[in-house]
């Protein structure tokens, strides 16, 4: 550019001084000059405007270059994001620390001979913390895998888990106890969209399920209508959709254990038979089939149904009582195997009362159930307390409501009735007190929900809850055990806070 | 009670008027698309959010496009009838289950 500038000035210079340019006349030469001297005017005109116009076009494509890789590291970083999230276990943490206050009037009860009537049981305090670690992974979009594990115990306690022979696995997590962690939930879940089915193999989402969720302020249910199944068990599950057929339906069948029975040693305590079972009927495995079927759900209206058989319940012998010395000398009367048990039930939730009326009502849920339970016992056994078939039957209402108060909180009031025989299997609710929803007799609750602070991540609860045993309080697996008439009034106000992430 | 409990009940009661401003909530998100979209959509709440990664939906919903959005990916579904609070909870709630989020709901 200098380069040119510098010639262009030199020439014009000698043209308009008039100088000699090899021979050429002056007009010629005036011409010639004066032509060259447009042209280059023009050449320098077009390069000014060049120069001043090349930062513009510079600046414009630079930008655009920048466009571009910001759109390519965009991308690429979705590509990260999604290869990261779904490239190890999520975690996430509900840790809560509750305080309830308990007490036991015993109006009519007595324990093995001891009559307890006109006195009273409490615990002024019974201060418990839970920690659950939710965990999560999915290697391919047909393949998940989700996990818990719990440690929930009793400020100050005892490992009294080893001590207390009636504490079970299948409320291992659900039952405040010790602080060792604890397998509650681990399984996986192969499903596609293609194929009309899925299935899950392992520790189930067995606990908490259907309804039970509004009370434990869980926002999702487990598995199972928590009216007859509330437990810590694993099975293996196939469901079916029918989704194309009826709106939100689909079936699932499950097939698990809920007792490995008859194993004397897992080494040689009695001679070299590590995991055998012993033999004769006594202490058979407990098995479970239940189909369990979403029969319509349109998000607002959902209906569900679930049937389950458990094989070789535990019971008694006839005309011994249990625990007595048998006849022959072979030992005590401990239960054994004795029959079958039958759980039906039918639930309705409504989420939202009618249709956008106001936010109250959009807000509002309220659920019913019916359930029955039936326990048939083999020939020569007794479940209940009885050789025929018992039946029970049960109802639960509740409703759940905004508070009104604060941000997200709810009220919610619940109502339990059972009849004399009413045993269903929901050893892990998370009640002090025992399973509200396995009464016989009635039950009130009434709890608010509510974020501490306004935290959605610091979700409390206070709960009371009250309990009319007008027969034997069924709080564990006692088929062997006969429901007489008794009255005992039950009271639990819980105050907890969680944390949640 | 015991004055342990009743402090316990005191500090709680207190403690749970002290609140937040209300705000989009992807919960509510996942209830909406329930009951408003699962069954035009044809497909569950986990679909309908992958069709997008975060960045995408998060465009979309400063755009106010997300209404356009809806009606391109489900032909059938009427999104008159879309609050504009339905919107805002449902702009939540494709965003915490966009395709590159690793979160699953159970809608």
């Amino acid at each position: 550019m200098k380069k040119i500038l510098l010639s262009t000035t030199a020439i014009a210079t000698m043209a308009l001084a008039g100088g000699n340019l090899g021979g050429i006349t002056s007009f010629e030469q005036s011409d010639t000059a004066m032509s060259e001297i447009e042209a280059l005017k023009a050449r320098i005109t077009a390069l000014e405007n060049e120069k001043k116009e090349a930062p513009k076009q510079e600046k414009s494509s630079d930008i655009k270059k920048l466009e571009k890789k910001i759109k390519r590291l965009n991308k690429k970083l979705s590509k990260v994001n999604a290869h990261d999230a779904f490239d190890n276990i999520k975690f996430s943490t509900d840790f809560r620390t509750a305080v309830d206050n308990i007490n036991y009037k015993y109006n009519n009860y007595s324990y093995k001979g001891t009559d307890l009537s006109g006195t009273e049981a409490s615990n002024d305090a019974l201060i418990t913390s839970r920690l659950i670690l939710n965990m999560k992974s999915a290697p391919t979009d047909t393949l998940t895998f989700y996990g818990q594990l719990a440690a929930y115990y009793i400020w100050g306690a005892h490992l009294n888990g080893d001590e207390d022979p009636s504490f079970k696995s299948w409320s291992a997590s659900s039952k405040a106890s010790d602080t060792l962690f604890r397998v509650r939930r681990a399984y996986f879940v192969y499903s596609d969209d293609e194929l009309p089915y899925s299935f899950s193999i392992g520790r189930r989402p067995s606990s908490d399920g259907f309804l039970i969720n509004h009370r434990e302020n869980e926002k999702e249910a487990g598995s199972p209508l928590a009216h007859i199944t509330n437990m810590e068990v694993d099975a293996a599950m196939v469901k079916l959709k029918s989704d194309n057929l009826v709106e939100g339906s689909y079936l699932k069948l499950i097939y698990g254990r809920a007792h490995a029975g008859g194993m004397s040693t897992l080494y040689d305590a009695t001679g070299y038979e590590p995991y055998a079972q012993d033999d004769g009927d006594v202490n058979e495995n407990v098995d479970f089939f239940v189909a369990l079927a979403s029969l319509y759900n349109d998000g607002q209206y959902n209906l569900m149904g679930e049937h389950a058989i458990i094989f070789d319940t535990k019971g008694a012998r006839t005309e011994v009582a249990p625990g007595a010395p048998l006849p022959d000398g072979s030992g005590l009367n401990k239960s054994l195997d004795a029959g079958t048990a039958q759980l039906t039930a039918l639930s309705l939730q409504v989420d939202g009362i009618g249709n956008e009326i106001n936010d109250f009502l959009d807000d509002t849920i309220a659920f019913a159930s019916i359930a029955r339970s039936a326990y048939d016992p083999d020939d020569g056994k007794e479940l209940l307390g009885s050789t025929s078939e018992r039946r029970g039957y049960s109802y639960w209402l509740g409703v759940k409501m905004p508070d009104m108060i604060t941000d997200d909180g709810k009220f919610g009031l619940e109502y339990n009735y059972g009849t004399q025989y009413w045993t269903p299997m929901t050893w892990a609710e998370d009640t002090a007190i025992g399973s509200k929803l396995a009464v016989r007799g009635s039950a009130y609750e009434a709890y608010w929900n509510f974020n501490l602070m306004g935290e959605k991540n610091l979700p409390a609860q206070i709960r009371y809850t009250h309990v009319q045993h007008d027969y034997t309080p069924n709080i564990r697996c006692s088929g062997w055990v006969k429901p007489v008439d008794v009255d005992i009034e039950s009271d639990d106000i819980r105050f907890s806070v969680s944390y949640k992430y | 009670m015991t004055k342990f409990t009743k402090l316990a009940l005191a500090a709680l009661l207190g403690l749970a008027v002290v609140t937040t401003t209300a705000s989009a909530d992807a919960d509510k998100g996942q209830k909406i698309y329930s009951k408003k979209l699962k069954k035009v959509c044809g497909m569950n709440g986990g679909d309908f959010a992958k069709k997008h990664t975060q960045e995408e939906w998060e465009k979309i919903n400063e755009d106010g496009k997300l209404k356009d959005e809806i009606k391109s990916i489900c032909t059938e579904a009427n999104v008159d009838k879309l609050k504009d609070k339905h919107l805002e909870n449902l702009g939540d709630f494709v965003v915490e289950f966009a395709s590159d989020s690793g979160n699953v709901p159970s809608c």
